[in-house]
């Protein structure tokens, strides 16, 4: 006999409709509270603010975390990266932008690689550890660099189009950013999961000894990561900075947080081995509704950050709990079927 | 029959329609400040509440915790989805929230900034505390008296960033270049960012770097507040002289026991006040922003627009006033 409550946990096993429903939930919850403020068109328009510099980190941070690592220094890499840009570029009296933006592209590679190296060097300090101290580095050195100024006056096309820039696709006004986030996100799904070079990742992050027995050369494969992860960081402050319109050596503090928590919601384990890149999409967009929600009734930033931590729990816990319930009533089921026997 | 029940539904239909209008939507500002918990800030809500009572209005308020440009962001984008009629900032970036105020004004929201300004292309009005000039020399005139008018000074700003701060620095370091203040050299500007802890260890700092120091100038409440703890914390209390502008309520012990000799700072319930009826004039009609237009800021009387000489305009609210040992009894509960 299959009984419904059965059914549930192999139903939420699917981590991407588990988040669906959320997703769901979530928006007709505050459409019902909200009902002239929370519509799907003006959430589409707040995806610049909640959506597209941490969707960046997190695409960087989920080939980490599938490798069974973390790097908490992302935000830092986003806020260095851009001090560079905008250095470099000195409101016009500079380089020409595009070679700023080059720069900026470069420094976040260059601090990937920094966390790459001391990880697969120093195997025995948790790539937390190291960077915990690289995040300080980095931010460190954006301070050394701007000091308490700010540096800005980019470019209108930076500024103005890119950052608030709206495209009408069928009716909606849809954010150029994050147009240019979306696009990204097939691209990377078809790497990372129907590749041999993407399956690389989740094999090294499974089992790192059989894998470098198999012949794939983990140390290469760590460093990669955390070098496209130092990219993507960089690109995450270049649109972060295309909304705030100057740079200063605090921007984007606290956003590795956020990044983690969204990879980790769409799937990805802090132990490895696994991931999803419509997980992770899908995290996004129920953090995105969430937040926006929760800001227009309460217009507070603290219960913002309170909500990511209740989801994280809810969604990481409730799927094994369920599983625990699952394993308890079959055992217990075949125990009555053994003493009846 | 017929023409009693036509009556009484004429009546309602016309009742409907008195509610109809009567239930018009009520105006709403949405308020933003440089951070949350700052009781600077704290004190100017309540003129935004004593304003919203006397016009009738209704505002949300809020500040990130931080005192960040992208947290303000965040708020700025949030009332432009609530559709407010108007929108009073406090920037933590005046160059930093000129974008998202200019898609606000796009919608036909008004932008006006209070406290510390927004650029002239993000404003539409500028509500200034007192004029810039004089709060820059009253502290300058202070600080000298007390030092004798001869030694090292230095300056404990709040973010570097911030537009109200560099602007009174500014007339500060123009005031020094007078002959009456030719012994006195300011040695360095350091920043506290508004962040009781970092405010602390720039003092520190100060005290660590210029053994020679001989009065600080902090134009910030949070850092007047912090450097008289700090000067306390490292007995150096009356060998470094302080003033700044400070909050009554933050500074009373420190007015008291002579840590600090004399502060300033105006009314900021005023300040909240007149931004209030600013925004409710600018929402109205009344006023756009150009120069020379007037209008009713209720207790305070009328103001006048003003010519801010960065391509926008302003409008003035107050004096600052010097609060002592002697003084400050007054004023503590005040704000």
């Amino acid at each position: 006999m299959v009984r419904f409550t059965d059914k549930i946990p192999a139903f939420f096993k699917r981590r991407e409709w588990l988040l669906f429903g959320l997703i769901v939930l979530t928006f007709l919850f505050f459409n019902v509270q909200e009902p002239n403020n929370y519509t799907l068109v003006k959430l589409l328009n707040q995806t610049r603010v909640y959506m597209v510099d941490v969707g960046f980190m997190a695409l960087g941070m989920l080939l980490v975390l599938i490798l069974g690592d973390i790097d908490i220094s992302v935000a830092a890499i986003a806020a260095l990266s851009a001090t560079v840009m905008g250095v470099t570029y000195k409101a016009g009296q500079g380089l020409p932008f595009g070679i700023s933006i080059v720069l900026m592209l470069v420094t976040g590679v260059l601090c990937g690689l920094v966390n790459g190296l001391l990880v697969i060097r120093f195997k025995e300090l948790f790539p937390m550890i190291i960077t915990l101290a690289t995040q300080t580095l980095y931010r460190g050195i954006a301070y050394i660099i701007l000091k308490d100024q700010s540096a800005g006056s980019f470019p209108t096309w930076f500024s103005k189009d890119l950052g608030y820039g709206l495209v009408n696709i069928f009716g909606l006004d849809v954010p150029v950013m994050l147009l240019c986030l979306l696009a990204v996100f097939p691209l990377y799904h078809l790497w990372l999961h129907h590749t041999v070079s993407g399956h690389r990742y989740f094999a090294t992050g499974t089992n790192l000894t059989a894998s470098r027995f198999s012949g794939i050369h983990t140390d290469k494969i760590k460093l990669s990561a955390f070098m496209l992860n130092g990219l993507f960081a960089a690109i995450a402050g270049f649109f972060l900075t295309s909304r705030t319109g100057s740079v200063k050596y605090t921007i984007g503090t606290g956003f590795e947080m956020q990044a983690i928590a969204v990879a980790v919601l769409g799937g990805a384990s802090t132990s490895g081995g696994k991931g999803s890149v419509v997980g992770l999409l899908l995290a996004l967009v129920l953090l995105t509704a969430l937040k926006n929600g929760l800001m227009l009734l309460y217009n507070d930033a603290f219960i913002l950050n309170l909500s990511v931590g209740l989801l994280l729990i809810l969604v990481v816990l409730i799927p094994n709990l369920l599983g625990m319930l699952n394993k308890y009533r079959t055992v217990r089921r075949q125990r009555l079927e053994l003493a009846k026997t | 029959m017929k023409r009693i029940l036509s009556l009484i539904l004429a009546a309602m239909m016309l009742l409907g329609l008195a509610l109809a209008v009567g239930a018009e939507e009520p105006i709403t500002i949405g308020v933003v400040y440089k951070q949350s918990g700052n009781p600077f800030f704290e004190a100017g809500v309540r003129g935004f509440d004593e304003a919203s009572k006397e016009l009738g209005f209704t505002f949300i308020h809020n500040g990130p915790a931080d005192s960040s440009n992208e947290g303000q962001i965040q708020i700025i984008e949030g009332y432009i989805q609530q559709e407010v009629d108007a929108i009073a900032i406090s920037a933590n970036d005046a160059a930093g929230v000129v974008s998202v105020l200019q898609t606000a004004m796009d919608k036909g929201i008004k932008v006006v900034s209070w406290d510390s300004k927004v650029e002239a292309a993000g404003r539409n009005l500028n509500v200034d505390p007192s004029v810039a000039q004089n709060i820059g020399r009253v502290q300058v005139e202070e600080i000298a008296k007390q030092i004798g008018y001869e030694g090292q000074i230095a300056i404990l700003s709040a973010a570097a960033t911030h537009d109200n701060q560099n602007t009174w620095i500014a007339y500060m370091k123009e005031e020094l270049e007078k002959p009456e203040y030719d012994k006195i050299e300011l040695v360095t500007v350091v920043y506290g960012d508004d962040l009781t802890d970092k405010s602390y260890q720039e003092m520190q700092g100060l005290i660590n770097s210029y053994p020679d120091l001989k009065g600080v100038i902090s134009p910030t409440t949070v850092g007047v507040a912090a450097a008289a703890v700090a000067i306390k914390d490292m007995g150096m209390s009356g060998k470094i002289k302080l003033t700044g502008l400070g909050l009554p309520s933050e500074m009373a012990d420190h007015l008291a026991d002579g840590t600090c000799e004399a502060m300033f700072l105006w009314n900021p319930i005023d300040l909240g006040y007149a931004a209030a009826y600013a925004s409710i004039a600018m929402v109205k009609g009344d006023i756009t922003g150009a120069v020379g237009e007037k209008f009713d800021a209720g207790r305070l009387g009328e103001r006048e627009i003003m010519d801010a000489g960065d391509g926008g305009t302003f409008i003035l609210v107050g004096d600052p006033f010097r609060f002592t040992g002697e003084n400050i009894d007054d004023w503590k509960n005040v704000y």
